[in-house]
This record gives C-alpha cells, structure tokens and sequence, in this order.
C-alpha cells in the first residue's frame, strides 16, 4: 500500500540517495512523477542506482560528498543547473552506530555529528536561495532517539539527531518568510544495509530485533511507511505544517509498559 | 540544601550563571572548583567568592581542555560528586550568515563539552555515584530568536544528549539532569539590555508570562536542586526556569491579542 501524491513537474534532491532509506525516498519521489537527484559520494554509485532505476529523463546524477562542507555547493548547484529548479531538499543521511561514553574520540564525535547533521544543514543553506523561488520545503530525516534517550552506546547518534530535530525547527522559522517549509521525521528503526562505520556493542541485528520487540506494533518500519512519511511531508496538501516533528515509530516514544 | 563534603566542578563559573551556581553550592557547604578560560579570572572569582574553593582553568572548547579541567578539578577535589556543565556562547548569526568555523565553534563550545567534561569525569562519578547538571537554555526546546540560530541548534542538542546520557550512565547510578533557563539576569544580558537602551529587558518583562526576567539565585536554585539528594529520583530531566516563555511559545502577549476583556457569568 503506497501513498499517492502527484510530484509531475516537481524536482527534488535527496542527499545519500544510491542506498537505503535515501535510496527508498528518491524511488517513492521518482515513481510519483518529480524529477529526482540521486546523491552519493560515489559517482560510479550514483550512476549504478540510476540505472538500476530506471535510466529515465526524470534523473540526474548528483554526486558529492556532502560531509566536507567545501562539496556541497558545488553539488547543489550543478544538481539545480540540470533539474532547472528546485521543490523538494530532502536530507537522508542516517548513518549511527553504537559507541560508549568511555570510548568516545574526538574523531568519531565529529564524524557522527558532520554526517547527520552538520551536512543537513549547509545543503539546506546553499539550498534555500533556490527553494525560495519555487516557495519549495526541506524534510530532515531524524529518528526518534533523538526525542528520547537511546540503548546504551547511542548518546552521540541521539545528540545528533537532536541536534537535528531542534534544527528544523529554527529553520522552520527562519525560512516561513520565504514561503519554505521545514520538517522533520523521525522514525524508529530504518531497515537499511548495516551502517558503514559497524556496529560496536549490540549487533546489528539483536538492536533491531530488540527495537522490534519494544514498539507497541511489535514490528520494525516497513520502508514504504518511512517514504509515505516523507512524501506527506514534502507535498503540498501538507501546506501548514512547518516546524513539525512526524513521528512514525510503532508507539515506540508514546512509552509502553511490559511488565 | 546540604552539600557538606561534596566536591563539584562547574564549568564557565567566573560569571553570570556558572559563578551564581558556584556560590549557592559553597554556601550549602561544597568544595567547588571554579572554571574559566583565564587563569587569573579564576583566581579573582575565587578570592571574590571566598570558602573553599580551587582553581581548574582551562578551554572545555577544546577535547584535550575537556580533560585537562576535568582532572585537574578532580585532583585538586580529591574526587568529584557533580559536574555543572555550563559553558556556552551565543555568538550572533541568522542562519543564511552561517559559516563553516562558526558552526564548528558554536558546536565546540555550547555542545561538545557537556559529552566530554563527561567522558573525563566517569570514573569519578561512578565511585561517588555522583551527577551531572547541563545547562541548556529556553532556546532548546523552543526556536531563539534568529540570530542566535546555531546557539538554539546546539542548545537543543543537549537536551537529547541528557536523556541519552541518563539511560547510559544510570546503571553506575549517576544521575543526569538538564535545566533550560529563560532570560536570566546575567552579565551577558546586562550587556545587551545597556547596548539596547533597556529595550530588551522591556521585551523580555513582556513576552515572559512572568512578566520579569530571572535572578542569577533562581536558575542557579534550579541547579542546586538536580544535585541534591532531594533530586535523587531525578534523571533524564529537563526543567524549564523561564518564567513560563516555553509553555508560552509562539503565543506572545496578552496585548498583542487584542482579546476583549472576559466576561465570567454571574452564577450563584
């Protein structure tokens, strides 16, 4: 069951998109009708996806890497110059493992912090002149460990998608004068490939079966309920929200008590 | 609120928020080390305050300042029960305006420290099964104003990195609280009200459902309170001390409302 909304004539960015979540999200746009520029620091990536989606005029290769701050306008703005416009920005990146406190350096901090949060937020700046002409949005996707505290291992992927979270909001606000909506979404579990950097305390499986058993639906995201999300988000008919958090996580944050 | 014997460290407490902190723990009878960036603002905080005090300065900014304060308060403590993180800066930037060094600078000061003053304090806090205060602000849980965008971004952060830490580090029993201030009356706020010919108090009295800003003595109040043992039921919380500006949010003044005055029906 998907989620049908019109995106014929829209152009829409999607950062970290030849693989999971971002992958998913470029395919649902793609396949509603919008134009799409598919992102990774890969170009050999960026082309395999685009090909394995289709090879069609509605895609455009965008590749950069947009954790080095000195890429990213350079990849916004040859990403705009072949899409002509630009509607939708949709920052995907979710890339968070587990580390202890303890064991925490100040590369990994940085790298955790550049990656899900660091890198939104300058693609949204070198983004926003553009958006604005089109009275265009952003969608940040977050997670829900930034809303609450995460399983041990997690406080600096939980502070960067807070950080996240509380960063639409003031771009939200800040870019309502120029007719740009900004929202967040927060899943709980994304059920993507294992994340580049490796799991450390939990495996990758045990954490996601544990999320499983913790969520009052008793099951993790399926990837068109994460892209259903971000399609209502970044759609017209969703007009009036702004600075929003949507939240679609099984009842994980509304608390559940198993005795 | 008894503090007796307590040893704690709060970070960026030569003035405003951190310096009231430290002053209402040494009269609850706490050994504090007092933290700037300069060695010899530390030492006149300390002759300033008087008690028992000692000196840990150094740049938290910096990972290796992380640590170096951090164990230079616990060796001179001999141990610590609470660590106040409390640094934070407010440089001005609308979000169109950020630069890259800004936002690393920002995120260096008003975010990174509170993980690693953490991180360098471990040890010492497992064995006193002690706790740790982050002061975030207001502006975390509610959009700041504009130009302080990167300050909100980061002060929202920490609100997330508190409950995370809670989960974490509750096992060892230690505790980890967060308050968010509103407009405190501060040295910094003294400043802008001065530059502002008393337009922003005027403006903060106004917005905040209060209709005042704070006292240093009621945040730091707020403070004492997640360190003591009244609090020991306390973690992963986040108190405002705002005077109602977060419940208020977007709502503004009463005036500016423009409602007609109630009329309440005259039943028996």
């Amino acid at each position: 069951m998907k989620i049908q909304i019109d995106y014929h004539g829209k152009r829409v960015f999607v950062t970290d998109s030849a693989s999971g979540l971002g992958r998913s999200i470029a395919e649902g746009f793609h396949e509603s009708g919008a134009t799409v520029a598919i992102n990774d620091p890969s170009t050999d990536r960026v082309l395999k996806t685009i090909q394995e989606m289709g090879d069609g005029a509605r895609l455009i290769a965008a590749p950069g890497d947009l954790t080095q701050c000195t890429q990213i306008r350079p990849t916004v703005e040859r990403a705009v110059a072949a899409m002509t416009q630009l509607d939708v920005l949709v920052c995907s990146t979710v890339r968070g493992d587990l580390c202890p406190v303890d064991k925490v350096t100040a590369d990994y901090w940085q790298g955790v912090l550049a990656a899900n949060v660091k890198s939104a937020f300058f693609t949204a700046q070198a983004c926003a002149p553009e958006l604005k002409k089109t009275r265009g949005c952003i969608v940040n996707v977050a997670s829900v460990i930034g809303l609450l505290g995460g399983p041990p291992g997690s406080v600096v992927y939980s502070t960067a998608k807070g950080t996240m979270i509380h960063m639409s909001r003031m771009m939200a606000l800040e870019l309502a004068q120029d007719g740009i909506r900004v929202n967040s979404f927060c899943p709980g579990w994304i059920d993507a490939p294992a994340p580049r950097t490796g799991m450390d305390a939990f495996g990758y499986g045990a954490l996601r079966e544990y999320i499983a058993s913790r969520s009052p639906l008793g099951r993790i995201a399926t990837s068109d309920e994460c892209v259903a999300a971000v399609l209502y988000l970044a759609a017209s008919v969703a007009s009036y929200t702004t600075g929003a958090t949507l939240i679609a996580d099984g009842g994980l944050t509304s608390g559940h008590y198993i005795p | 609120m008894n503090f007796n014997g307590k040893r704690v460290l709060v970070t960026g407490s030569t003035s405003g928020i951190g310096r009231g902190a430290a002053q209402l723990f040494l009269e609850g009878g706490a050994r504090v080390a007092i933290n700037g960036r300069n060695p010899e603002t530390v030492a006149r905080t300390i002759a300033d305050l008087g008690g028992d005090l000692v000196a840990a300065p150094g740049d938290v900014g910096t990972v290796e300042g992380c640590s170096q304060v951090v164990e230079t308060a616990i060796e001179r403590l001999g141990g610590l029960d609470c660590l106040v993180s409390n640094v934070g800066i407010g440089p001005v930037a609308r979000m169109m305006d950020v630069t890259e060094s800004h936002w690393d600078e920002v995120v260096a000061v008003n975010l990174r420290p509170a993980l690693f003053c953490t991180r360098a304090a471990l040890g010492a806090l497992r064995a006193s099964h002690g706790n740790i205060v982050i002061i975030a602000s207001m502006c975390g849980l509610v959009a700041g104003p504009p130009d302080g965008f990167v300050y909100s971004v980061t002060k929202g952060g920490l609100i997330s990195m508190t409950k995370s830490l809670a989960l974490e580090l509750a096992p060892d029993n230690v505790r980890v609280n967060c308050i968010c201030p509103g407009y405190i009356d501060t040295p910094l706020i003294q400043v802008e009200n001065e530059l502002s010919n008393g337009e922003f108090n005027r403006i903060a009295n106004k917005f905040t459902p209060l209709g005042r800003i704070g006292t240093v003595r009621e945040c730091a109040s707020a403070i004492v309170y997640f360190a003591s043992d009244d609090a020991r039921f306390c973690t992963g919380s986040i108190l405002s001390n705002d005077g109602g500006c977060v419940a208020n949010s977007s709502w503004g003044t009463i005036e500016q409302a423009n409602l007609p005055p109630s009329t309440t029906a005259a039943h028996g």
